[in-house]
C-alpha cells in the first residue's frame, strides 16, 4: 500500500499502481485518451497530463505509479489550462461530425470538450481532409479524419489480438491510421479496437448507423458464443430490439475483450427470428392454451404408463435454475427416463482455445452447469444418434424439445425432423421461428432467448457466472422456469374424469 | 301583496325584450357590415399570424436537391412528444454518408413545440406556416418524406441555408443487410 496525496486529500492504494487508475478508483477523473488499462502505456495524447510537487514541469499521470509520498494536483491552473489547449489541439483537424458519428453520445472529444473545453476555438485554418468511410474488412468502417491518432488500435492489434494490421502512416498533420492499402483487418478480435477507440474513427459496420447510443439500456449478461462465457452489457432500446453487445470488465474471464463472433449473437434473438406466438400445426393459439395442451398430453401418456415413449431433447445453453426446474419437473414429477442431447461430456473434455486467445471449442455456454444438473438428478443423456434411431423406430410418442435460439442447434435438428413419423407428437420449447419450422404438425411455445434469462452459467473455468437480462422482447413468451410452472400447475388440476372418479368414492 | 307578485312573475317579459333587442341590433349589424366584429368570412378571409406561427413541419433540401436531413435524430431525441420516427440509412450518393430512409411525423402526437426546429443542426426540419390539416383516418397524419419536403403549398422554396463542409470521399461502403 501507498499513501498518496491527489489534490490535497490523501489515498491510500497499491503501490505500484497507474496513476490515473488510482485516482479513478478514488472519484477523480483525470481525462485520458490513450491509456487504456489493458494495453501498455504510450504517452501519446497528453490529455493526462499533472502537476507533480518537486516537479517544474507538467507531467502525464498515465505514465506515473504510485508509490509512498507522490503528491499531485489535477485541478491547478497549470493543469486547466494545459488540458485545454491540448484539446484545442486535438481538435485542429478533426470534421466533428457528430450528427453523423455512431460515437456521438459516447465520445471522448465531446465529453471531454464540455469538460475541459476551450468552447471559442481559435483556429482559423482550413482542415486537413482525410479519406472517410474507409472499409477495413466488413467488420470495421474507418474515418481517418476523426482519429486523434492515439495510437491504442494499434497497441491493441500488436499486444493483444497479435494480428499487426494497423500502423499510423504519414507525419506530422497528415498522419493517418490504417491498414496497409487498406487491406481488411484480420482475426476475431477487430471489434474491439472500436470499444477502445475514444473517438468515432473505427466504427462498426455491424452496428453502422442503426441507433443513437443515447437510446440504449444495458444489461449484464453472458456471452452465448462459445463456453469462455465472455461477460457482456446487451445494448437495447426499451427492450424491444438489441443492437449490439459490448464487453463487460472481468479480470479472471475476458478482461476487456469479446471475441467478433461472440459479439454477433445477439442478432438471432431479435423479432425477424422469433417465434412470436404459440402454435400447432402452423395455426396460432393463445399460450396458456398450448401450455394446457402440452401438460394434457403428457399427462394421458403417463396416466396411461407409457412415459416410456416420451423423449425430451435439449441442450446445455440454459441457466442453470432452468435446468433444476426441467430436471425436477420431468425427472422428478413426470418420472420420464429418455433425456437425449449431445455429447456434452466429450464436448468438455475436447474443449481448449481454438483461436489462441479466448474463444474455445465448446459452443455452448453451459456444458459444465448441464452436466452438473445431470449428474445431480441422476439423468444420462443419449446421443443424437440413438434419438433418431428411436424416432425411426417409433419407439417414441412424444418428444419434448427445448431448442435455443442457437443456429447451430436448429442445424441440428434438421435431420431430426425428417426422421420424425407423423405418429410422433412434437412439442417444440423454443424463441426462434426457425426451428418451429422444422417441425410443421408441432406444437410449439415461444420462449425468451438466452440474452433475456435471468440465472447463472458455469464457464470452461467452473466459474457461476450471472446474467441479469430481465427484459422480454416478445410479449407472449415464457422462460422456461415459467413456463414448467405452468406445465405443472396444469398438469396437476384433475380432469373431468379424475374429478367424477373422485365422485363416485 | 298580491299585485306584487304577479308583476315579479312577469318581469322575465322586460329581460326577454331586451334580449331580443339585442340578437336584433346584432343581426342588422352584421347584416349590413357595421362596427367590429369578432369573426371572419373564413375560406375567404384569413387571419395575418404572427411570424413566431409554428404550423405543420417542412423538412427542407440542400440545393442540389438531396433531402438536408443528416438523420442524426436529434430532432426525435428533443421532441417531448416521441413523434418522430426515423430510420438512417447508407446514402446511395457518394458524397453523403448518412441519410433518412424513413422520416415520419405523427401530426396527432405533436404538439407543435418547434422544439425539433431547434435541435436541428443543419437546418433540416422547419415548423411551417401550413395550419389546414384535416384526414378521413388517423394514420393519414403519420406523414413522411413526401409531405413533409414535397407538398405542393411549399413551392419547393424550403431549400436549407446550412452549408456542408468540403469532404473528401474515396471510397464507398455497402453494408450487408
Ligand atoms: S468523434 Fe466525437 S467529436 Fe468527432 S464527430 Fe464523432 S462524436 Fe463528434
Ligand atoms: S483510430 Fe481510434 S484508437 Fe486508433 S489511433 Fe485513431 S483515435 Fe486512437
Ligand atoms: S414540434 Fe415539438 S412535438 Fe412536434 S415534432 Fe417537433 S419537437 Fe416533436
Ligand atoms: S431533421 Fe435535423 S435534427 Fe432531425 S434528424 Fe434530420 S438533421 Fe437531425
Ligand atoms: S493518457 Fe496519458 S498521455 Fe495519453
Amino acid at each position: 500500500m501507498a499513501k498518496i496525496t491527489i489534490n490535497e486529500k490523501e489515498f491510500e492504494v497499491e503501490d505500484g499502481k497507474n496513476l490515473v487508475d488510482a485516482a479513478e478508483e478514488n472519484g477523480i477523473e483525470i481525462p485520458h485518451y490513450c491509456y487504456h488499462p489493458g494495453l501498455s502505456v504510450a504517452g501519446q495524447c497528453r490529455m493526462c497530463v499533472v502537476e507533480q510537487e518537486g516537479n517544474s514541469k507538467l507531467q502525464i499521470a498515465c505514465n506515473m505509479q504510485c508509490k509512498d509520498g507522490l503528491k499531485v494536483s489535477t485541478e491547478s491552473d497549470r493543469v486547466k489550462d494545459a488540458v485545454k489547449w491540448n484539446l484545442e489541439f486535438h481538435l485542429i483537424n478533426h470534421p466533428i461530425d457528430c450528427p453523423i458519428c455512431d460515437q456521438a453520445g459516447e465520445c471522448g472529444l465531446q465529453e471531454y470538450f464540455m469538460e475541459h473545453g476551450k468552447y471559442k476555438s481559435q483556429m482559423r485554418e482550413q482542415k486537413v481532409l482525410k479519406e472517410k468511410v474507409v472499409p477495413l474488412g466488413d467488420k470495421i468502417t474507418l474515418d481517418k479524419e476523426r482519429c486523434i491518432l492515439c495510437s491504442r488500435c494499434v497497441r491493441f492489434t500488436q499486444e493483444v489480438s497479435k494480428t499487426a494490421d494497423l500502423a499510423i502512416f504519414n507525419r506530422g498533420d497528415r498522419s493517418v491510421i490504417g491498414t496497409v492499402n487498406n487491406e481488411p483487418m484480420k482475426g476475431n478480435y477487430q471489434v474491439n479496437t472500436v470499444d477502445i477507440c475514444p473517438v468515432g474513427a473505427l466504427t462498426s459496420t455491424d452496428f453502422r448507423f442503426e441507433q443513437r447510443v443515447w437510446f440504449l439500456e444495458e444489461a449484464e449478461s453472458i456471452c452465448r458464443g462459445c463456453s469462455t462465457g465472455c461477460n457482456v452489457n446487451i445494448h437495447h432500446k426499451a427492450g424491444k430490439h438489441i443492437y449490439r453487445l459490448k464487453p463487460r470488465y472481468n479480470a479472471d474471464v475476458n478482461a476487456y475483450w469479446m471475441c467478433d463472433e461472440g459479439r454477433l449473437t445477439y442478432k438471432s434473438a431479435n423479432f425477424d427470428k422469433r417465434l412470436n406466438a404459440a402454435r400447432l400445426g402452423g395455426v396460432k393459439l393463445p399460450l396458456r392454451e398450448a401450455v394446457q395442451m402440452l401438460a394434457a398430453e403428457l399427462k394421458t401418456l403417463v396416466a396411461m404408463e407409457q412415459q416410456d415413449e416420451i423423449a425430451v431433447l435439449l441442450f446445455p445453453t440454459e441457466t442453470n435454475e432452468d435446468l433444476e426446474t426441467v430436471f425436477k419437473t420431468l425427472k422428478g414429477d413426470l418420472e420420464i427416463n429418455a433425456f437425449y442431447s449431445i455429447d456434452v461430456q466429450a464436448l468438455i473434455d475436447e474443449d481448449e482455445v481454438k483461436d489462441e486467445l479466448m474463444m474455445r471449442n465448446d459452443p455452448y455456454p453451459n456444458s459444465r452447469g448441464f452436466v452438473k444438473g445431470m449428474k445431480a438428478h441422476k439423468i444420462e443423456t443419449k446421443n443424437l444418434q440413438s434419438l433418431k434411431k428411436d424416432l425411426e423406430s417409433g419407439k417414441i410418442g412424444h418428444l419434448l424439445i427445448i431448442a435455443p435460439e442457437d443456429p447451430q442447434v436448429t442445424d441440428l435438428l434438421a435431420p431430426l425432423s425428417q426422421a420424425t413419423s407423423p405418429d410422433t407428437f412434437v412439442s417444440l420449447l423454443t424463441p426462434q421461428t426457425a426451428a418451429a419450422d422444422l417441425f410443421a404438425q408441432a406444437l410449439s411455445i415461444p420462449c425468451i432467448s438466452h440474452y433475456e434469462k435471468k440465472g447463472c452459467m458455469i464457464n470452461f473455468q467452473g466459474r457461476e457466472q450471472q446474467l441479469s437480462g430481465g427484459f422480454r422482447m416478445i410479449k407472449e413468451s415464457l422462460s422456461l422456469d415459467e413456463c414448467f410452472r405452468l406445465l405443472l400447475e396444469e398438469y396437476k388440476k384433475p380432469t373431468e374424469i379424475d374429478r367424477r372418479k373422485g365422485a363416485q368414492q | 301583496m298580491k299585485a306584487l307578485n304577479n308583476l315579479k312573475a312577469k318581469s322575465y317579459i322586460v329581460s326577454t325584450l331586451f334580449g331580443l333587442a339585442t340578437t336584433g341590433k346584432h343581426f342588422v349589424q352584421n347584416l349590413l357590415g357595421i362596427g367590429d366584429r369578432p369573426t371572419i368570412q373564413y375560406p375567404e378571409e384569413r387571419r395575418a399570424y404572427s411570424n413566431r406561427f409554428m404550423g405543420v413541419h417542412v423538412l427542407t433540401r440542400k440545393a442540389d436537391g438531396d433531402i438536408a436531413c443528416t438523420a442524426c435524430m436529434l430532432c426525435a431525441t428533443n421532441c417531448p412528444a416521441d413523434c418522430i420516427h426515423i430510420v438512417a440509412a447508407e446514402s446511395p450518393k457518394p458524397t453523403v454518408e448518412k441519410y433518412p430512409a424513413v422520416y415520419e411525423i405523427d401530426m396527432m402526437r405533436c404538439v407543435f413545440c418547434g422544439y425539433c426546429e431547434d435541435a436541428c443542426p443543419v437546418d433540416a426540419v422547419r415548423m411551417g406556416r401550413d395550419y389546414e390539416y384535416a384526414e378521413l383516418s388517423e394514420r393519414n397524419f403519420v406523414v413522411g418524406i413526401e409531405y413533409l419536403a414535397d407538398r405542393p403549398q411549399l413551392k419547393g422554396k424550403n431549400i436549407s441555408v446550412f452549408r456542408e463542409p468540403k469532404k473528401l470521399v474515396t471510397q464507398k461502403l455497402r453494408k450487408a443487410s
